[in-house]
């Protein structure tokens, strides 16, 4: 028999021994492909993605002229805060705070309309009591969502008043086209006193045309930087030239008003001069009619908050939490498996003895690994094909749906690749962890110390931006970094992840082959 | 308990012919130790080891518990290299890369070392893999040596699961499997019963028939009268090594030859102990006597002769065999001697 022959038997062997070891134990079985399959079955349906409600107490101000009516303030701050109670006992109210009675207490200031009228911001102080500082964020992120709901609501109220004050407006330019009127019988009549004392009464309206007209463009708020750049938006480019229509008329109306009272102040007025201002003044009545009628109908709200984003998400998919967390939920599983059973199998040949028995064969450290390597990857291949097949769109029991609804938008290749360098980084880890530990339960604890550092530095949960960068390093010693982008790359977006990640992967797996192997075989030495 | 495979190159005993062997044995000696010692953390726990072991013996080492057996053992099987002197096993040192060694030996460890979620069959397989056996064959081989130590019925027994004696079985059998012309045994009857060492012992006798070497460590001393050649260990040093009937002499100083009479007079011992055979004359009681020779054959005929010429009548006179224990316990006392003389100088 050939050596090569006999290098692939002996390494052969430990393949066989691996597979055949751990399916002599079903509760390994079990625990490796039910047990996580169960995993992300309860996440999938248990993990809600919204942020809890939260309950309040409003405290109002002793006296005052406050509603007492908890819908009032209720329409104001929407579903996510539940106002329990209105009370103007501040003390009591904090007191039930730190009972853990409610979640919030919000103290309505007093004097809100004179802090304002003085030119200062009303603060609004809330108080919470809460030692968990991802609900501090939720809190605070809440306290600023609601007061910029009530600044809005506050300046649909100023808009509304102001589309009100718009109706003197109008008011004011049919007493000046009456006028109008007036002053041409007049002239027609040649009352030449009375047109002139007629004329003279048009200046007042003609200021409150001009004020409303100037109120109605800051509330129309279209003055902004950001219209400023934007000058391609259909909408706000008319509602700009709206404005300086509308200030260039009021500006020409007070104008003409002039006009006309000087060219009626002159001894002997020309008839068709006063014709021509009178003609003028209409034209632009109508015009300030129009624009003035537009101000009125625009709803107070879209003034008080004139954008809103329309978020459009361009991914293939709209995600889920399952399906998002799903392929990470893998990879780690996928490691933890490996890195487990890599570590336990080496440490446990050396407790039961079996190296003595392999150093007294013709079999040597590189065939072992070798072996064991092969072995586990096909455990493991089984293990991703199993998993892979509970979450997926199609699986279907008994005409029940019953995968977990992942999609798998890449391709199939691209993701066995990535989970094969996976598990070889995985096993390779494993491997390193059993030459450094002298007993199954130290074993044990190194490779749950590397599934917690998994969980917290990999990017499963939280963001790798969102660390401090030289804690990198640890993210990036880990497989499971790299394979639960890549999976997710593959899997969700349809495409193929970085060359340079798949890249980094191997070389982890190869880095961990080597010292593992390195380490194994000082030990395994002869002599 | 058969294993009918003889070893090439090897005089029948059995006059079977040799069949499907494992490589040839080099001529000469199969084992050679000289000067060899080893230490471990500091401490020397074999020292001054020189022996040789032939083709086609049962080798016995016989020492007390921490003697240093399976030190000697681990140093003839390459797991360990001597610290000092030379261990060359087929004319190569066995801690050699090459393997070639480690293909033609077999290994008994001293306790089980297989892999309790295995069936018998399973561990029996992964050990024909770790030997390369071929795939196609080696069902027959399996089946061969489960006959072989009656286990064929359990082979599909989880190792866990089956008793100790039976786990010692499964071990003679891995380390059999590949038919090594050498085979290395550390303790392997120890923890099991009188019947099955016997049949342990009846096996290796009939695997060395065939040809093959059995370097075999035992606490037993009973044991040693099945070996060809027993060397004695005591605290990491051989204290003696020959034949088993070679030792006891060596032990006793020669034979010993047990006399009963009417009476044993004094003159009559007197007389007895100047005859040249005589070495020395232990009386037991008034009628009995010990008596050492240099040889029981030859002194026999002389005693009664000269016992009957001093007027006592011989109602027994016979050869004592004293049994291994005691030759075991002589052995130690005598070493034990020696040592603390050399350590007083």
């Amino acid at each position: 028999m050939s050596r090569l022959l006999k290098r692939i038997l002996h390494a052969w062997a430990f393949i066989g021994k691996e597979g055949n070891e751990v399916r002599r134990q079903p509760r390994l079985l079990l625990s490796l492909i039910l047990g996580p399959f169960l995993i992300l079955l309860l996440f999938g349906i248990g993990y809600q993605g919204e942020s809890s409600v939260l309950t309040a107490i409003f405290v109002l101000p002793q006296g005052g002229n406050y509603s007492h009516n908890i819908a009032d303030y209720q329409k104001l701050v929407g579903s996510q805060l539940i106002i329990t109670d209105l009370t103007t006992d501040q003390r009591s109210a904090l007191r039930r705070l730190n009972a853990g009675e409610v979640d919030l207490v919000v103290v309505v200031p007093e004097d809100v309309t004179k802090q304002i009228s003085a030119g200062s911001q009303a603060v609004v102080p809330v108080y919470f009591n809460e030692i968990d500082p991802l609900r501090v964020s939720w809190v605070t992120y809440l306290t600023y969502l609601y007061t910029n709901e009530i600044n809005r609501q506050t300046v649909a109220a100023a808009a509304s008043q102001g589309q009100e004050s718009a109706g003197d407006v109008r008011s004011a330019i049919v007493r000046m086209r009456n006028a109008l009127t007036v002053i041409e019988n007049h002239m027609e009549q040649g009352n030449i006193t009375d047109a002139r004392r007629e004329a003279q009464g048009l200046r007042g309206p003609s200021a409150n045309t001009q004020l409303a007209v100037l109120l109605a463009g800051a509330l129309l708020a279209s003055d902004t930087p950001i219209m400023g750049a934007d000058r391609s938006n259909s909408n706000s480019a008319q509602r700009r030239t709206d404005l300086l229509e509308g200030r260039v008329v009021t500006q020409r109306i007070a104008g003409n008003v002039q006009q006309l009272n000087d060219d009626l102040a002159k001894p002997d007025p020309d008839r068709n001069r006063v014709k021509e201002d009178i003609s003028q003044l209409r034209t632009d009545l109508d015009t300030l009619d129009r624009l003035t009628g537009q101000f009125q109908s625009i709803n107070p709200m879209v003034l008080a908050s004139p954008f809103y984003a329309d978020a459009r998400n361009t991914a293939r998919i709209q995600p889920t939490y399952t399906s998002f967390y799903a392929p990470g939920v893998l990879i780690l599983l996928l490691q933890h498996t490996a890195v487990t059973l890599a570590a336990l199998s080496m440490v446990r040949e050396r407790l039961l003895g079996t190296v003595e028995l392999f150093r007294v064969s013709p079999v040597t450290a590189t065939e072992i690994m070798v072996g064991k390597y092969i072995g586990f990857l096909l455990l493991l291949g089984a293990v991703a094909a199993v998993l892979l097949t509970l979450m997926s769109n199609n699986l279907t029991v008994a005409g029940f749906h019953a995968g977990l609804g992942v999609p798998m938008l890449g391709n199939w290749w691209l993701l066995a690749l990535t989970l094969g360098l996976v598990g070889f980084a995985s096993v390779g880890l494993g491997f390193f962890i059993s030459t450094i530990s002298r007993s199954e339960s130290q074993a044990v604890q190194l490779t749950m110390l590397v599934l917690l550092t998994s969980v917290f530095f990999s990017g499963f949960f939280l963001r790798l931006e969102t660390l401090w960068p030289p804690v990198w390093t640890i993210s990036y010693a880990l497989p499971v970094t790299y394979g639960i982008s890549a999976t997710q790359t593959i899997m969700l977006r349809g495409e193929e992840p970085r060359v340079a990640l798949l890249g980094a992967l191997a070389a982890l797996g190869l880095l961990f082959a080597l010292l593992s192997y390195l380490r194994f075989s000082k030990a395994f030495r002869r002599g | 308990m058969t294993a009918d495979t003889p070893v090439a190159g090897h005089t029948q005993r059995t006059g079977l012919t040799p069949s499907s062997p494992s490589s040839p044995s080099p001529p000469g000696p199969i084992i050679q130790v000289r000067n060899a010692a080893r230490q471990l953390d500091g401490r020397l726990v074999v020292q001054d080891l020189n022996f040789e072991v032939r083709q086609g013996e049962i080798f016995g080492f016989i020492g007390p518990s921490g003697s240093g057996k399976t030190t000697t053992i681990r140093l003839l099987t390459g797991v360990y290299q001597p610290t000092s002197g030379q261990v060359l096993v087929m004319g190569m040192p066995p801690t050699h890369p090459s393997r070639r060694v480690h293909e033609r030996i077999g290994y008994m460890p001293q306790l089980f070392v297989l892999f309790p979620n295995l069936t018998v069959m399973e561990n029996l397989q992964f050990v024909a893999g770790l030997y390369g056996l071929n795939p196609l064959s080696r069902g027959r081989r399996i089946k061969h040596m489960l006959q072989f130590v009656e286990m064929w019925d359990a082979r599909h027994r989880l190792a866990s699961r089956i008793s100790g004696g039976m786990q010692r079985r499964l071990q003679l059998a891995a380390a059999l499997l590949h038919n090594p012309p050498l085979l290395f045994a550390d303790e392997p009857t120890a923890g099991i019963d009188p019947v099955l060492r016997g049949k342990f012992w009846e096996e290796f006798r009939r695997l060395r028939d065939q040809g093959r070497t059995l370097f075999i460590t035992t606490q037993y001393v009973s044991e040693s009268e099945y070996c060809d050649r027993v060397a004695v260990i005591r605290r990491g040093r051989i204290v003696a090594l020959d034949t088993p009937l070679q030792l006891r002499r060596s032990a006793f100083g020669g034979d010993i030859v047990d006399i009963e009479s009417t009476e044993l007079s004094p003159s009559a011992i007197m007389t007895l102990m100047q005859l040249p055979v005589v070495r020395h004359v232990r009386p037991v009681s008034r009628s009995e006597a010990r008596v050492y020779v240099a040889e029981a054959g030859p002194a026999i005929p002389v005693i009664m002769d000269t016992l009957s010429a001093s007027g006592c009548a011989v109602n027994r006179i016979e050869e004592y065999r004293p049994s291994f224990d005691e030759v075991f316990i002589e052995l130690m006392n005598r070493h034990a001697t020696d040592h603390e003389e050399e350590e007083d100088e």
